[in-house]
């Protein structure tokens, strides 16, 4: 296992993994996203914490690749040092590189860098609140988002923000878009941030925990509107989140993190099939309901 | 769910029992705080727990299962209703005889790290309910607080910690802890493990169980996590806008659901199977208002089984179309969203076009589009109705549009409250669907 472990953290054997199958030798074409050998620490009072320590992974354009974690394994911290949302300081990003679309991100002036973020590559975080002004109303932030990203008349980004509205599900959009964040249901809210996050039609979206803090049904609604809009816009997804059952409906992809480093890596049906390590293995063990009487497997006819 | 208590019930009285449980809100206006409407949070429920038995209430946020345990542990007192503690009437207790009820009835929440107070060590917290409770020796509490750590995994040691020292799983067993201290024959648990790591979440979960079936506690678990209660609990109670809508033992109803919101709820959890079919979400919408529930079967709204009316002769899918169409021109449905739907739809047709230059039938089809309705229905009566529905809101009539589809669509779901029927033994559910005409028996009794 040890040797395995070190083995997933050499680039190079990454960079075979990632190609093997499909373009060996070929044409080696650059995924949207490669990020390599990433370094993330924090400078606190006790020392330095090695929140993210080498880690490396890619994300091709309409595919998912899934970030999965439990608390303190530097799955959060690597997707906000993507586009340098970690505060620094007390963070630091110590080293590797970050190659979005044949530029590093790492060595961007903040100016370029504002440009990437929101225009090409789009956040969602696991709280919608956080992505709303209180005192206006959602349509005027949409408009405001619309209008930074493309050349829209007022009536024209109006007519767009309604149109967004539809897409991400929220119903009777004509009237809604006039409503404040407080008006709407924790649900409804994370749609309305999804539509503000496709706002500039980002090539790449990175959703953090989008569905954590939603009760199941409308968790599913989400998902299949991720699920929806990324085939329609092509998007390459990087989704992070604990939780394997989602992992399980969404990923194409999973690199499972622990303390900062990568512990697997792979394709997600092999992943769950045959986890290598011994690490996936407890965290697939220890999802409620793998034991025992209830076998969700079966509940897919009840409908 | 206002049924009677068990009437076979026989020997002891159930651990914990709850009947006919309401809890309003009432929504008051001016300064004389006239009642203009109430929030029905709990809208009459029943539940039981037994000595050693595990007890699940589930929903979605907002369904009032909080509420629900709050009202039934009367840390807010309940509007109507009756609870029993070992056959005593709860709601009669004078104060002295609530303290009591508080130290063998005991509640745990979601986040360990509110219910410590930072400046005490964990020790002192675990104390703590033991001198409210007036034991005033302390070497006694200190052997009692050290044995209840050990008990739940920690250390004896681990009492002069302080909470920030412990991790999250520490932190709720140490809050566990603190809740069994005193001895209590129920524990009610509001969502203990959502806040924790899986792997953390299991072994929370194994101590939980392993205490029940050794001291003999009731546990009463609110949650939203099915997969949870697959896991831990011997019977779920399902509650749906304040009301319970199916109750049973957890594989009965796992197996067999008999309620559409109980098989959606099912169908929207997560399987950890990449290879098993995505979760569908079978549920359109969020929970309405609890201060205007909808009427007849409050999931009518939402739900994907809604009955069709014996007149028409529709698809059941095109029939739920049909319905959702039909609520969506009801409810906040204005001038602006046909306008939105309008432009939309013209612009899909040709962006040079205006929307006012767009054809009747065109837009007529456009709209059926918008609406997810096939261009024409089977059924030739319901396909004039709904014509004339859609002609009337292409000329811009929103309201007359919305009363002819609702004079002429609807359902029993809208009409009747469903009774609860029995399915099997102790396992019920309150649907329309649900055929067996046999009375229930109390869905939440033994």
């Amino acid at each position: 296992m040890r040797d395995r472990h070190e083995e997933m953290r050499d680039p190079h054997e990454e960079m075979r993994d990632r190609h093997g199958a499909t373009t060996d030798s070929a044409t080696p074409e650059e995924p949207l996203l490669r990020v390599e050998n990433l370094q993330t620490r924090f400078h606190v009072d006790a020392g330095t914490v090695r929140a993210v320590d080498g880690v490396s992974f890619a994300v091709d354009r309409g595919e998912t690749l899934c970030l999965v974690g439990e608390s303190g394994s530097g799955k959060t911290a690597a997707c906000e040092s993507i586009t340098r949302l970690i505060e620094e300081p007390p963070g630091e990003i110590a080293g590797g590189s970050v190659v979005f679309d044949g530029r590093d991100l790492l060595s961007l002036s903040p100016s370029e860098l504002r440009e990437i973020r929101g225009n090409r590559i789009a956040h969602v975080f696991q709280n919608p609140q956080g992505a709303f002004n209180p005192v206006y109303s959602i349509g005027w932030q949409l408009i405001e988002a619309i209008r930074l990203h493309g050349d829209y008349s007022k009536a024209g980004a109006r007519a767009r923000a309604i149109d967004l509205l539809d897409r991400v599900g929220i119903p009777n959009p004509g009237s809604r878009i006039d409503d404040h964040p407080h008006e709407l249901s924790g649900g409804q809210k994370q749609r309305v941030a999804i539509a503000m996050a496709l706002a500039g039609e980002p090539d790449l979206l990175i959703a953090d925990e989008p569905t954590t803090a939603l009760d199941v049904t409308i968790q599913a609604q989400v998902l299949e509107l991720l699920d929806e809009l990324q085939s329609a816009f092509e998007m390459g997804l990087l989704f992070v989140t604990h939780d394997l059952g989602v992992v399980a409906s969404v990923a194409d992809r999973v690199v499972v993190l622990r303390e900062g480093r990568v512990v697997e890596r792979g394709d997600v049906a092999d992943v769950f099939e045959r986890p290598s390590h011994p690490y996936t293995r407890h965290l697939i063990e220890s999802i409620p309901g793998r034991k025992g009487a209830f076998d969700l497997d079966t509940d897919g006819e009840n409908r | 769910m206002n049924t009677d208590a068990p009437d076979d019930a026989v020997g002891d009285p159930p651990l914990f029992e709850v009947n006919g449980l309401v809890k309003h809100y009432p929504l008051t206006e001016g300064l004389w705080k006239r009642e203009t409407g109430r929030v029905r949070a709990v809208d009459g429920i029943d539940l039981a727990v037994e000595r050693g038995e595990a007890v699940a209430l589930v929903g979605e946020s907002g369904c009032g299962k909080s509420t629900a345990v709050r009202a039934a542990l009367r840390l807010d007192e309940p509007t109507e209703g009756t609870v029993r503690f070992d056959g005593d009437d709860v709601t009669a207790y004078d104060r002295r005889q609530l303290r009591r009820f508080r130290r063998r009835a005991q509640l745990i929440f979601q986040d360990p790290d509110s219910s410590f107070d930072p400046r005490l060590s964990i020790g002192e917290s675990i104390a703590e309910p033991l001198s409210i409770h007036g034991m005033t020796d302390r070497g006694r509490r200190r052997r009692l607080v050290e044995g209840t750590l050990e008990r739940v995994g920690l250390d004896a040691d681990d009492a002069d910690r302080f909470p920030h020292e412990l991790s999250g799983g520490e932190k709720q067993r140490a809050a566990l802890a603190r809740a069994l201290v005193t001895d209590p024959d129920l524990l009610v648990a509001d969502e203990p493990v959502s806040a924790l790591d899986t792997s953390v979440q299991a072994d929370v979960l194994d101590l939980l169980d392993g205490l029940r079936s050794e001291l003999g506690l009731g546990v009463l678990l609110v949650t939203h996590d099915l997969a949870v209660v697959g896991e831990f609990c011997d019977r779920v109670a399902v509650m749906y806008l304040g009301e319970i809508v199916e109750s049973g033992p957890v594989d009965a109803v796992f197996d067999d659901p008999q309620h559409p919101y109980t098989r959606a709820l099912l169908a929207s959890v997560p399987t950890p199977d990449p290879r098993a079919a995505r979760p569908t979400s079978a549920l359109v919408g969020e929970v309405p208002d609890a201060a205007d529930p909808p009427s007849g079967c409050r999931f009518h709204t939402r739900c994907p089984e809604v009955i069709p009316p014996d007149d028409y002769d529709l698809p059941k899918d095109v029939w739920r179309r049909l319905f959702r169409f039909r609520l969506r021109l009801e409810t906040e449905f204005s001038d602006a969203d046909r306008d939105a739907v309008v432009a939309l739809a013209s612009r899909e047709l040709d962006p040079r076009v205006a929307p006012e230059d767009v054809a009747d039938d065109v837009l007529g089809s456009a709209i059926r589009r918008a609406f997810d309705l096939p261009s024409q229905l089977s059924d030739s009566r319901a396909e004039s109705v709904l014509g004339r529905a859609v002609e009337l809101l292409i000329a811009g009539e929103l309201d007359p549009a919305a009363e002819l589809l609702e004079s002429e669509f609807t359902s029993v779901c809208e009409r009747d409250s469903p009774p609860d029927r029995s399915v099997d033994d102790n396992h019920g559910a309150a649907c329309h669907l649900v055929g067996d005409e046999t009375p229930t028996r109390s869905l939440g009794g033994e």
